[in-house]
C-alpha cells in the first residue's frame, strides 16, 4: 500500500528532553507523503521541526509515536540507501578531498572505485584539489565535497538539511544550479529543508509549508515551472514572482507567529 | 609612503637579520647567566662547595665520558634510564589509549569505573615508586612501572576526552555513508581523538622520565636517578647539574621526536603554533 511513495510520514510526534527536563515537541501528528522522483523543498519558520523530520527519515532518531517509512520500510535504523547533506560541514578533516569522496564506497566495500571517484570528483568540478584536505577549501568547495560524497552512492533518497545557509548569497545560487544540474542526471527523490523561499521554488518540483513548531503541514504547493531551470535567472520571472507571493502570504503568518514566541520566551526552546 | 612592493629578496633578507638577531640574544642571555654564575662562584660569593659552576659541570662531564662513573660507564646509565623512561612512555600511551577510547564508547563501563578511576588518580603516584621498589625489587621493573603509571593516566584522561568530542555529525555521516562501528571507531572517532592524545604525549614523555628518575631514587642499582642520588651524597652539585643536563638532552631529543610524529599524524591539520614555538 506503500507503493509509489517514497516517503511517507503516518502522525509522526517527536519529542525531546531539553537540558532543563521539560520535553520539548518538534513533530506533531506530522502526515505527508512524497512520489519517488519528486524534489521536495520543506520550508518553515526557524525551529519549526523541519530539521527533525529528516533525521528521523535518515534513522538517526526514532518518531516517539507514529510511522517513518522510506521507499515502503519502516525506518528502523539508520539506513545507507539515504544520502544526507548537512547544514555545517560534515566532510572528514583528517581526509583529503579525495579520500572524502572515496569514504561511502570504500565503507560500502565497492571494488574498483578509483575511476568512480574521479568521475565525481570532474563533475563536482573539484580535479585538481585531490590531494587538499577541507580546511584549505572555501566553503563552496567543502560543499561540492559533500555533495559529491553523498551522491556517489546514488541514494535513493537524499536529504538536505539547509546545505547552503553557511554560504554567501553569490556562491549559494551557483551551488543551486550545480545542485539541479546533479540531480537532473540522478532523478532521486530528494528532501530539502530550507527557510530560504526562493530557494526552495527555484529548486522543487513542490513545496511544503509547515507550521510554527510542533510542525504540521500547513500547506502544499506544487512547483510546475519548467525544466531545466537556471536557478539563478529564474527568480525574475513572472511567474516566479507569482509562486513566491502565494506561498509567502501563507508562510508569513507562521513565521510571525515563530518570532512572537521568541520574544515571548527569549531564553529559546522551552 | 612606500612607492614600490619590497622585493622578495628584501624579504628574505629582513627575515634572516630577524633571525640572526634573535638567535644571537637567546646565545647571550645563556652566556649572561652562566657567565654570572661562573664568576660568583670564582669570587666565593655563591660558595662552590655547594652551588657548583659551569666549568665544574663541564669538567664533571668530560670526567665521566672518559672514565666512567662511580657507578658504572656513564652510557650504560643514561641508556637504563632512557630505556626504563621509554618502555614506561610506551606502555602508558598505548594502554592509556585503549582504555580512554573503550570507556568514552562504552557508557555503562565508564559509569562503573568512574569512581576507581578518580579514586585511583587522586593517589600521589610518586608514592607507589615505593611500593614498586617493594614488590618489583631494585631492578628496571620497578621502574618502567612507575614511568608507567605516571604516563598512563594523563594520556587516558586525554584519549577519553577526545573520543568523547569526537563530533557526532561526522560519526552520523560517515555511517550514513556506509561505514561499520569499526570503521567508525578507526576513520572517524581516532583521527578526531589524536589531536588530543599527541598534546597528552607531550608532557607524558618528561612524565616518564620523572618516573625512570624516580624510581632509581628510591633504590636501583643503575641509572641517573641513582648518580644524581650518589652525586648528593658526595656533596657534589656539579655531579648533579652535570647529569641533569644529560636528562634535559633526553628530554629536548623526544620532544624533538613526538613533535615529528605529530605533525606526521595530523598533517591535515591547519598550521598552528605548536608548544616547541612557543
Amino acid at each position: 500500500m506503500n507503493s509509489g511513495s517514497a516517503v511517507k510520514f503516518e502522525k509522526v510526534s517527536k519529542r525531546f528532553r531539553t537540558p532543563k527536563g521539560t520535553w520539548y515537541q518538534a513533530l506533531a501528528n506530522l502526515e505527508f507523503e512524497v512520489e519517488a522522483g519528486q524534489f521536495v523543498a520543506l520550508v518553515g519558520p526557524t525551529g519549526c521541526g523541519k530539521s527533525t523530520a529528516l533525521t528521523l527519515l535518515a534513522g538517526l532518531e526514532q518518531p516517539s509515536i507514529g510511522k517513518v517509512t522510506v521507499n515502503g520500510q519502516e525506518v528502523h535504523d539508520i539506513d545507507t540507501s539515504t544520502g544526507f547533506v548537512f547544514q555545517h560541514d560534515a566532510t572528514f578533516p583528517w581526509m583529503n578531498v579525495y579520500s572524502n569522496i572515496a569514504a561511502g564506497p570504500k565503507f560500502r566495500k565497492v571494488k574498483d572505485h578509483d575511476a568512480l571517484v574521479k568521475l565525481w570528483i570532474a563533475k563536482v568540478g573539484l580535479t585538481g584539489f585531490e590531494n587538499n584536505y577541507p580546511h584549505q577549501l572555501s566553503g563552496g568547495m567543502k560543499k561540492r565535497v559533500a555533495l559529491a560524497q553523498s551522491l556517489i552512492n546514488e541514494p535513493s533518497l537524499l536529504l538536505m538539511d539547509e546545505p547552503f545557509s553557511a554560504l554567501d548569497v553569490q556562491t549559494r545560487s551557483i551551488m543551486t544550479d550545480e545542485l539541479m544540474g546533479l540531480w537532473e542526471q540522478t532523478k532521486s527523490t530528494v528532501l530539502f529543508v530550507t527557510h530560504d523561499l526562493e530557494e526552495a521554488i527555484a529548486l522543487a518540483d513542490r513545496v511544503i509549508v509547515l507550521t510554527a513548531g510542533p510542525a504540521q503541514v500547513k500547506a502544499d504547493f506544487k512547483i510546475d515551472l519548467p525544466r531545466p531551470r537556471k536557478a539563478r535567472d529564474i527568480r525574475f520571472t513572472p511567474e516566479f514572482l507569482a509562486i513566491y507571493h502565494k506561498i509567502w502570504n501563507v508562510l508569513r503568518d507562521e513565521v510571525d507567529l515563530a518570532y512572537q514566541r521568541q520574544l515571548i520566551a527569549p531564553s529559546g526552546k522551552k | 609612503m612606500a612607492e614600490e612592493y619590497l622585493s622578495d629578496q628584501e624579504i628574505k633578507r629582513r627575515n634572516t637579520t630577524h633571525r640572526i638577531k634573535v638567535h644571537s640574544l637567546q646565545l647571550g642571555f645563556a652566556v649572561l647567566l652562566m657567565g654570572t654564575w661562573q664568576i660568583l662562584a670564582d669570587k666565593k660569593i655563591l660558595d662552590p662547595f655547594f652551588y657548583g659552576r659551569p666549568t665544574g659541570v663541564l669538567h664533571q662531564l668530560k670526567v665521566w665520558v672518559q672514565n666512567g662513573t662511580s657507578i658504572g660507564s656513564l652510557w650504560v646509565n643514561a641508556w637504563v634510564t632512557f630505556y626504563e623512561a621509554t618502555y614506561g612512555f610506551f606502555a602508558g600511551v598505548i594502554l592509556g589509549i585503549i582504555f580512554g577510547v573503550f570507556l568514552a564508547r562504552n557508557k555503562t563501563a565508564a559509569e562503573i569505573f568512574a569512581p576507581y578511576i578518580k579514586v585511583s588518580n587522586s593517589i600521589p603516584r610518586v608514592v607507589l615508586g615505593s611500593i614498586f621498589v617493594l614488590w618489583l625489587g631494585l631492578g628496571s621493573i620497578s621502574k618502567v612501572a612507575l614511568a608507567f603509571v605516571l604516563v598512563f593516566f594523563p594520556v587516558f584522561f586525554n584519549a577519553f576526552q577526545g573520543t568523547r568530542e569526537a563530533d557526532n555529525k561526522l560519526i552520523s555521516n560517515a555511517r550514513l555513508l556506509g561505514a561499520s562501528k569499526r570503521d567508525v571507531l578507526r576513520r572517524v572517532i581516532f583521527p578526531s581523538a589524536l589531536s588530543w592524545i599527541t598534546a597528552s604525549m607531550h608532557v607524558s614523555f618528561g612524565f616518564a622520565l620523572i618516573g625512570a628518575i624516580v624510581g632509581e631514587f628510591l633504590g636501583a642499582q643503575r641509572g641517573l636517578g641513582l648518580l644524581i642520588a650518589t652525586a648528593q651524597g658526595n656533596f657534589n652539585p656539579n655531579g648533579v647539574y652535570a647529569a641533569m643536563v644529560l636528562i634535559a638532552i633526553m628530554a629536548l631529543s623526544a620532544e624533538f621526536l613526538i613533535t615529528k610524529l605529530e605533525d606526521r599524524l595530523l598533517n591535515w591539520r591547519p598550521t598552528q603554533v605548536s608548544g616547541s614555538e612557543l
